[in-house]
């Protein structure tokens, strides 16, 4: 071992970097306490923070699913609750229709039965053109405010999808056109065409006193019931489809919340231990230091 | 043997050791002085005559002790080695503070940095495919799209002004290394002719020496011993300064690349800087100091953060466009773009900083009614929103902005981080190569305490012999001969 020369200011530099060293270690672990962030520059972890930078690009992916998924209930539910009605407002004129098909009416009955379903075709055109956010529900992709169903019944709007997307790569279809639910147009009143044309064509018939045809009515009514019962059927399939999407990605977003914040923030605990520890390293080095000036010779000669 | 020679003798030793205390002095003085070497007398016994003769023949003992020269004690190698652990040490810690920057400039990860911005722009295309007509959802994402357009230009703006500082500094720099080569130069020359003449030019060369420390964290030099204690020295071979001539450098601005408009990617046109010797434009090799890290920084970190901004950008922009362009607006029209990126004005920096909505007679900037949200012609005005939904869509997609953005942010990350570990490595490597070659120039003061000690009873001795030569010669003259006196 060979004896390395030491000269006198050698020990205060050592001590002087051995500061440095230290307080600047210490001055990073509060800067992490104060943050609340172990991950606060690229560099500090490059592999992590592209994960970071990946979780949180899911979560603001996720949050949009959300929205989306809100919307697409609000569509379904208000589609819902309209064709609740609808069906209210059909099994009423069924009731008429088979009032007249039993024969038991007189004329004047007869016409006060055709206004009445004349005025419940009405009201089931306005139920038609239901509108959510200001937009008709039932006509597709058409422009905006265009109405699904003019006042005799014909259908203006389009045969256009509404998508929503609920999930990565899943999108649930929102909408039903009018046709899907009232049924296909058969260019004027009568009993093949879609519910307006069948009802007005009783209201008709009604009107001019023949009661011969409300058994080919009754069954017309029961057809499109049986439509409208379908479609609500779908449309709960695909709210319940969507609640089930908001429940699964509620439970993946509180999983990669949970991931993300492993990865950008501290370990309290163990950053308060290691910042005392820090401190304690820097007070003493700091004791060390003070007693650096050590005696020299010269207080030994003479 | 002469009495009077003894005398001789004695008075050599007392001026020796004299001398020796004062240079004890000197380095006791000195203990804390940054650069300073401390020095020792070489001391060697004066010889009688030694060459041989018949009759002029001398028996002297010997003529005392000649101070043959003051000497510094420092380790030449361990001074080189430290020059250049010095220079690397400095070059590293530049790139180092560049790279920092640059992480500065993307601040990622964070709430409200570029990631977050491009994620709330496809979220807002989101917002327009659930209310196709609606003003405001389409108001709201031409204000995402201008944010998202500005943090593109914004982080080019703030590399290009990183970039000229950096060339700003390397010229500041530059003047400074050529004001010290030329006071080198001039301690060279007053050095040499101490030398010639026979004096100590010690501290003079401990001066030089600590100008061509500082030369060194500038610009990493070598150095070599020149005639008469002068120093040559020399960067990446070529000498800078020889005896008390000094070069000059001059930096050199190398014209932009023109842009190639079939390539945009190329579209960086900012300049290289080139460091050259002032004689004949000659490009100098530097191998280390600021400069280099400074260089490094202009000509190649930062233009290939920039390129890689761009290149994001492009990418951004013919995504969005290459669908936006197959959609319709509420108007009926189509074909248009989302995104334009008209040049700037020179310097031309390229596509990032030009990014913009499009504006113009088919531009959507400022026409919310023209976002492309429908896939289908007609009727105007329908509220089909399969373009606006794939349009959403590129976030997730696998080769789109936001993937590419991460992988960019990870390298960034990878880079500065093992540059960083470099600099703290190569820190370490100098201190302890510093603290070698200290060890050995380095003035330990109970050495020092010790070498006056033996000074001075040197001292005290040599007196003594004087004494007693003084009084033997006093015996001689006084009192031989006096007899019966």
């Amino acid at each position: 071992m060979t004896i390395q020369r030491v000269p006198t200011t050698q020990a205060g530099r050592l001590m002087n970097a051995n500061l440095q060293s230290t307080y600047s270690r210490l001055v990073d672990l509060q800067d992490q306490m104060a943050s609340g962030k172990q991950l606060r520059r690229p560099s500090d972890a490059p592999a992590k923070v592209v994960d970071a930078l990946d979780y949180r690009a899911q979560l603001r992916r996720s949050e949009q699913f959300e929205r989306n998924s809100q919307d697409a209930q609000g569509w379904l539910q208000t589609a819902d609750a309209t064709l609740a009605s609808v069906v209210s407002y059909v099994q009423r004129a069924r009731d008429l229709t088979l009032q007249a098909a039993n024969g038991s009416q007189n004329a004047n009955g007869r016409q006060a039965a055709a206004a009445e379903i004349r005025s419940l075709r009405d009201g089931l055109v306005q139920l038609a053109n239901t509108t959510y956010q200001g937009r008709s529900i039932f006509n597709g992709t058409a422009v905006g405010d265009t109405p699904a169903y003019d006042a005799s019944g014909t259908y203006t709007g389009d045969g256009g999808t509404v998508m929503r997307s609920v999930a990565p790569g899943v999108q649930v279809q929102v909408n039903v056109t009018g046709p899907e639910v009232f049924g296909a147009s058969a260019g004027g009143p009568s009993f093949g065409g879609n519910l307006f044309e069948v009802l007005t064509r009783l209201a008709d018939d009604l009107a001019a006193n023949d009661p011969s045809t409300a058994g080919t009515a009754l069954t017309a009514l029961d057809g499109a019931l049986d439509r409208v019962y379908g479609v609500q059927a779908s449309l709960g399939a695909r709210s319940k489809r969507v609640d089930d999407v908001l429940a699964r990605s509620a439970e993946v977003n509180v999983e990669i919340r949970g991931r993300l914040a492993s990865i950008e923030d501290i370990d309290l605990p163990k950053t308060i231990i290691d910042v005392k520890t820090q401190e304690l390293a820097y007070q003493a080095a700091l004791q060390v230091t003070a007693k650096v000036i050590q005696p020299s010779l010269l207080d030994f000669l003479r | 043997m002469s009495d009077f020679a003894a005398l001789n003798t004695a008075l050599s030793g007392l001026l020796a050791h004299r001398k020796a205390s004062e240079v004890t002095g000197q380095n006791i003085a000195n203990v804390n002085t940054p650069g300073y070497s401390r020095q020792r007398i070489d001391l060697t016994a004066s010889a009688s005559g030694t060459v041989p003769a018949v009759w002029a023949r001398s028996t002297t003992v010997g003529n005392g002790v000649d101070v043959v020269g003051q000497t510094r004690i420092r380790d030449e190698f361990l001074e080189r080695r430290f020059l250049a652990e010095q220079a690397t040490s400095s070059s590293l810690t530049r790139q180092a503070q560049t790279l920092s920057r640059v992480e500065a400039v993307f601040a990622e990860p964070s709430d409200t940095a570029l990631a977050a911005q491009l994620a709330d722009y496809w979220a807002a295309w989101d917002d327009v495919a659930n209310q196709p007509s609606s003003e405001g959802a389409r108001s709201s994402l031409l204000e995402r799209g201008t944010t998202v357009v500005e943090a593109f230009n914004r982080a080019a703006t703030e590399l290009g002004q990183l970039r000229d500082a950096a060339a700003q500094q390397v010229t500041t720099t530059i003047e400074q290394v050529n004001a010290l080569a030329a006071r080198i130069a001039d301690l060279n020359g007053s050095i040499r002719n101490a030398t010639a003449a026979g004096l100590s030019p010690n501290e003079l060369s401990d001066q030089r020496d600590l100008l061509v420390n500082e030369l060194s964290t500038l610009v990493g030099v070598t150095t070599r011993a020149g005639e008469h204690g002068t120093v040559e020295v020399a960067i990446g071979g070529t000498s800078l300064v020889t005896g008390n001539r000094a070069e000059r450098l001059q930096v050199a601005d190398l014209p932009a690349a023109p842009p190639n408009a079939a390539d945009p990617t190329s579209l960086v046109g900012w300049g290289q800087v080139q460091v050259q010797w002032a004689r004949d434009g000659y490009p100098v090799t530097l191998t280390g100091g600021e400069v280099h890290g400074l260089v490094q920084a202009v000509n190649d970190v930062l233009p290939r953060h920039l390129d890689q901004l761009n290149t994001l950008s492009v990418t951004l922009r013919n995504d969005v466009n290459g669908l936006h362009a197959t959609g319709y607006g509420s108007d009926g029209g189509t074909g248009r773009d989302f995104f334009s990126a008209t040049p700037a004005g020179p310097p031309y920096i390229g596509a990032a900083a030009g990014l913009a909505l499009s504006s113009g007679p088919d531009g959507v900037a400022g026409h919310p009614e023209w976002i492309a949200a429908s896939g289908v012609a007609t009727p105007v005005g329908n509220q089909d929103v399969s373009v606006a939904q794939q349009l959403a869509a590129l976030h997730d997609s696998p080769s789109g902005v936001d993937a590419a953005y991460r992988a960019f942010i990870g390298r960034l990350g990878v880079e500065a981080q093992s540059v960083s570990r470099r600099s703290i490595i190569q820190d370490a490597v100098t201190h302890q190569v510093d603290t070698q070659r200290l060890a050995v120039s380095g003035v330990n003061i109970d050495e020092e305490m010790v070498n006056l000690t033996l000074s001075q009873h040197a001292y005290n001795a040599a007196a003594r012999v004087l004494t007693t030569i003084d009084s033997m010669i006093d015996t001689l003259v006084n009192r031989t001969g006096l007899v019966g006196r």
